[in-house]
């Protein structure tokens, strides 16, 4: 019954819960983006001093180069001599997974816990970015569902034990 | 696991698997059991080739009694390289975070999502009662809980 209560919690609870099942519904449409010729010095100076995580490197058209993350960063410290040298193009992730602001949140979750990613750039008809999705967008998700579920396990509890 | 001369305990994800997704309610549902400790004088060397050679991104510095002095986590590191002309030369206590926010084991989820959401971390160390640490609650452990969930809400809804 409690999957049932998280479902009927927006009837049940007028006001209190949206339950939020596509990515539409929990995207981040400002977004800060890359150009792959920004060197890799000014790709790091621009994360440290940024509460974010992960650059949408895009094209002049608006189209998906890659992505550029602190984990590439972290990655490229660890494991090339010549790093200065780079620019972002031959540091960012080049082949990324992408989803629509249709796909559904359970599938955007399980993506990025498989291939251990915390972001998915969201791609319109048109082919252009339109958005993002981390895995932070996601947890605030959950924390408003999960405080609802709570309240009804709470209930549950403690009328059976 | 050893690591050179000194022990580091070391493990694969162990998360709790006994109640279903829409009955998760406290920390310890979710928590991963098994972390990866370091003490305080190991190298800050050590620390990097770890976190380098395996998937997990936090570490947890204990003392000798399992109280808890600090955590690192791949941010962490990612900043004492970009910033530190001698990183070579630091040990682990001179980069950790000290003090980090804890939870309990009784700690309920949606506080402890909160938590990690309104002070940007990926990681709560979890305390037992003593005050030592039996675990730790990682975003991906949550980001699990939360998958699991909305599949059950998307089985359901299919269902009706």
């Amino acid at each position: 019954m409690d999957i049932a209560a998280a479902n009927n919690l927006s009837t049940d609870d007028p006001g209190t819960t949206f339950s939020a099942t596509c990515v539409a519904d929990i995207m981040s449409t400002h977004l800060v983006t890359l150009s792959a010729h920004h060197t890799f010095g000014e790709a790091v100076q621009l994360m440290t001093n940024s509460p974010f995580r992960h650059f949408l490197v895009v094209h002049a058209d608006g189209r998906l180069a890659g992505v550029f993350s602190d984990r590439d960063v972290l990655r490229a410290l660890g494991r090339t001599p010549n790093w200065q040298a780079k620019n972002v193009s031959g540091v960012m992730t080049h082949q990324v997974f992408t989803v629509t602001p249709e796909t559904p949140l359970s599938v955007a979750a399980s993506e990025m816990l498989s291939r251990r990613i915390n972001c998915l750039p969201v791609i319109g008809k048109d082919g252009k970015v339109c958005g993002i999705i981390t895995s932070t967008d996601l947890l605030q998700s959950y924390q408003k569902i999960q405080a609802s579920l709570e309240n009804h396990l709470g209930d549950t509890r403690a009328g059976s034990v | 696991m050893n690591h050179g001369n000194r022990e580091i305990k070391a493990d694969e994800a162990l998360t709790a698997q006994s109640e279903p997704a829409g009955r998760y309610k406290w920390v310890a549902d979710v928590m991963t059991r098994k972390t990866v400790t370091l003490s305080p004088h190991h190298g800050f060397a050590e620390a990097v080739s770890l976190m380098a050679d395996r998937h997990f991104r936090h570490i947890v510095v204990v003392d000798t009694g399992g109280q808890i002095l600090g955590v690192i986590s791949d941010r962490d590191i990612l900043r004492t390289l970009a910033r530190t002309a001698n990183w070579q030369t630091k040990d682990v206590s001179q980069i950790m975070t000290r003090d980090p926010f804890t939870v309990r084991r009784d700690t309920p989820l949606s506080v402890a999502v909160a938590k990690i959401v309104s002070k940007r971390i990926n990681c709560l160390p979890v305390l037992d009662d003593e005050g030592k640490v039996c675990g730790i609650l990682t975003s991906t452990d949550l980001l699990k809980a939360y998958q699991k969930l909305l599949e059950s809400l998307d089985s359901n809804r299919a269902a009706l």
